[in-house]
């Protein structure tokens, strides 16, 4: 199958200084990871805070150098291709953000904002004001809407701007970055349903970041489950859903609560608390927090592997 | 008939704006038994966080309790002194919000703070060593590790549920009859949300304590609560048992509202969700507020005042059971 992203050996280390003088501290925010997107696929990327998915959205989308390994978008490497190349692959790469809040700037109208990416990508197109009509109303709103400024809208609209401006310059690939969080139920319901229709339309691939596992399971094809800057899981939504392997799958899943008071949660809780990414566990990261985890699992890091056709588990029980 | 612990009547908190009177709160009555939990759900804006406030008398300016009783063990709330208020807030009805980095004061230990709470309420002034000991013991019981050496750590050195989990042992040191907690683990991680979640119910078992949780999580609610009011636009739409609100909800509303939530346990093709938006608060939608997102609205859905069907308690506001 046809590769749109490959990502090999991933590490993003932040450097963060205490002092002046004192001795920098990483902070292991992707800590090597491999994975793959296949063209027109929805790969969800699920972990809870902290685990590394804005790092590896933003160094998708050529927002953060990678401190090592490569991301190879389109069958280029991103980050060592120069000039009008990386200019033209970066219009094909366009990422959505969390808070439509702050992701829109006040001053701009709409219309402005949606057709803004042409113009820093430099690219003619023969009327702006009918691209921006078709792409608003692409995203459900209307054009009377493009002389108008940000604040006049709701938080369901903004991220429908917001679609509406990544797809302006055609793009391939969608980094979508938790759009639907600060949302509510309904309107989050709605925005959902709008991705994944102008997915289908456009022959969109995605890359959907999300703590919210329903999300993940309605809106995406396969899943990524990471753990403090590592995947622990991969493989195809529904089968990884219904039988996770990795204990911290297990317990993630566990953990959430579902809207039917006949399926309240019976297993113990997961304890303790995610590590500090600066200095994580030896051996497995989430060894101090697995109800299974035997003495290697503090000395052995174990390998993200295949347990079959379509899934990958890293840990020492498989 | 025994009273209930808390029965709140025909409530009503506005706010008065210069564009307009927002009614935050309009007419909201429910009724809280000691040792139920009861879920307050619905959407950002609903009214929530200003029915758990104007039970505490904390409604903020330019907003206003203009309307209704807050009956609790036989008097109301609304008829108190100042004084007296301060007597029954922490003590015998406590608040837990959603975010404890706001509301642990960054210039105090966490000992001095849960230590202060007691002291505050208790007979005479106990030597501060023996309250120093019922805060480790308190900490200890919501799951602080190692105790004894954090007690004069500031909140900052603590983890976001280690923080919430402090609130929560502030509010229930002096054994409250009733927990208020407003979202509160919105701000945290499902696996921390879970603990939390044990926690309270840990709590309800422990010290037979009526328990408010206000959430938007529907999730959360099932988890926790016995009762549900679904709010909607400042007023109750529906209320009943959580298996009649979960199984076999009557208002259009609280149906698609739980056909929105994308579930984690089965796979589904398409999202059902809700068309538009909630109303301006200031200029509410006549009748039935739901009125113009509903599919099943008629005429009478744009008049006042709506039916109420009640069922053995299952209530609904809704034309549609109008015989
Ligand atoms: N710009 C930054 N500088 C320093 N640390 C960062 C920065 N961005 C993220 N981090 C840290 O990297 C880790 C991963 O963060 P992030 O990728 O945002 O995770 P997630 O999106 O899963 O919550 C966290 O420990 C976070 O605090
Ligand atoms: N300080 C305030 N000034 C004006 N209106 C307010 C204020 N606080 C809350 N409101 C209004 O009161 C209504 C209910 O708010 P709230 O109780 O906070 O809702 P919820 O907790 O359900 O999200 C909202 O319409 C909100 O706009
Ligand atoms: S009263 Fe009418 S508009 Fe309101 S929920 Fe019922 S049917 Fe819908
Ligand atoms: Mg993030
Ligand atoms: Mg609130």
């Amino acid at each position: 199958m046809d590769k749109v992203v490959r990502v090999d050996n991933l590490k993003v280390y932040y450097e963060r200084r205490k002092g002046f003088l004192s001795k920098p501290q990483y902070i292991k925010a992707v800590d090597g990871v491999t994975f793959d997107i296949y063209r027109g696929e929805v790969l969800g990327l699920v972990g809870e805070s902290g685990s590394g998915k804005t790092t590896i959205g933003k160094a998708l989308a050529g927002i953060v150098r990678p401190t090592s390994g490569r991301v190879i978008i389109l069958g280029k490497d991103l980050y060592s291709i120069r000039g009008q190349e990386a200019k033209k692959l970066r219009t094909k790469i366009q990422m959505i953000f969390q808070n439509p809040f702050s992701s829109l700037d006040p001053r701009m109208r709409i219309k402005d904002i949606v057709t803004e990416p042409l113009k820093i990508a430099g690219m003619k197109v023969a009327d702006l004001d009918s691209r921006a009509r078709e792409l608003i109303e692409m995203v459900g709103l209307s054009r009377e809407h493009l002389n108008r400024f940000p604040h006049q809208f709701s938080g369901g609209q903004r991220q429908r701007i917001a679609i509406a401006r990544a797809l302006s310059t055609n793009p391939e690939l969608i980094i979508a970055d938790e759009p639907t969080s600060a949302l509510d139920v309904s309107i989050q319901a709605q925005i959902l349903n709008l991705m994944k229709e102008l997915k289908d339309k456009l022959d969109l691939t995605m890359l959907f970041i999300s703590h919210d596992i329903g999300v993940i399971r309605y809106i995406s094809d396969r899943v990524l489950v990471m753990y403090a800057g590592k995947i622990v899981e991969s493989g195809e939504k529904t089968r990884l859903i219904d039988e996770p392997l990795h204990p911290y799958t297990k317990g993630l899943l566990d953990a959430v609560p579902v809207p039917d008071p006949s399926k309240r949660r019976v297993n113990p809780v997961v304890p303790g608390e995610p590590p500090d990414p600066v200095n994580p566990p030896s051996g497995c990261r989430f060894h101090p927090r697995c109800p299974y985890a035997k003495e290697e699992c503090k000395r052995i890091e174990p390998e993200l592997k295949s347990v079959d056709d379509d899934r990958k588990v890293a840990c020492i029980l498989y | 008939m025994t009273h209930p612990l808390l029965d709140v009547r025909n409530l009503k908190t506005y706010f008065y704006l210069r564009r307009g009177v927002v009614k935050a709160v309009d007419g909201v009555s429910f009724r809280l038994n000691r040792g139920e939990a009861l879920g307050i759900v619905g959407e950002s804006g609903s009214g929530k966080t200003m029915t758990a406030l104007s039970i505490l008398r904390l409604v903020p300016y330019p907003g206003k309790i203009v309307g209704g009783e807050i009956i609790f063990k036989g008097r109301d709330l609304l008829k108190l002194t100042e004084k007296e208020m301060r007597h029954i807030r922490g003590k015998e009805i406590s608040l837990i919000f959603q975010d404890p980095q706001n509301s642990l004061n960054p210039v105090f230990t966490v000992g001095w703070q849960v230590g202060e709470a007691i002291e505050l309420h208790s007979e005479g002034k106990p030597l501060w060593d023996r309250i120093i000991e019922k805060v480790i013991n308190i900490l200890r019981g919501v799951g602080i590790p190692r105790v004894e050496d954090r007690v004069n750590d500031y909140p900052h050195e603590f983890s976001g549920g280690q923080k919430q989990r402090i609130m929560i042992g502030m509010s229930i040191s002096n054994n409250p009859d009733i927990i208020i907690a407003d979202e509160p683990t919105t701000a945290l991680d499902v696996t921390i949300q879970a603990q939390i979640i044990d926690l309270l119910k840990d709590l309800r078992s422990r010290y037979n304590s009526s328990i408010i949780l206000i959430a938007h999580n529907m999730g959360l609610v099932s988890e926790l609560c016995d009762n549900v009011a679904v709010m909607y636009a400042g007023r109750i739409v529906e209320y009943g048992s959580i298996e009649e609100i979960f199984n076999d909800p009557l208002h259009p509303y609280t149906r698609m509202l739980l056909r929105c939530i994308p579930r984690t346990d089965i796979d589904v093709d398409k999202l059902e969700s809700i068309p538009g938006e909630p109303p301006d608060p200031v200029n509410p939608p006549s009748g039935c507020r739901f009125h113009p997102r509903c599919p099943y609205a008629k005429e009478e859905c744009k008049r006042d005042p709506i039916y109420i069907e009640n069922i053995d308690g299952h209530m609904a506001v809704c034309e549609l059971y109008r015989r």
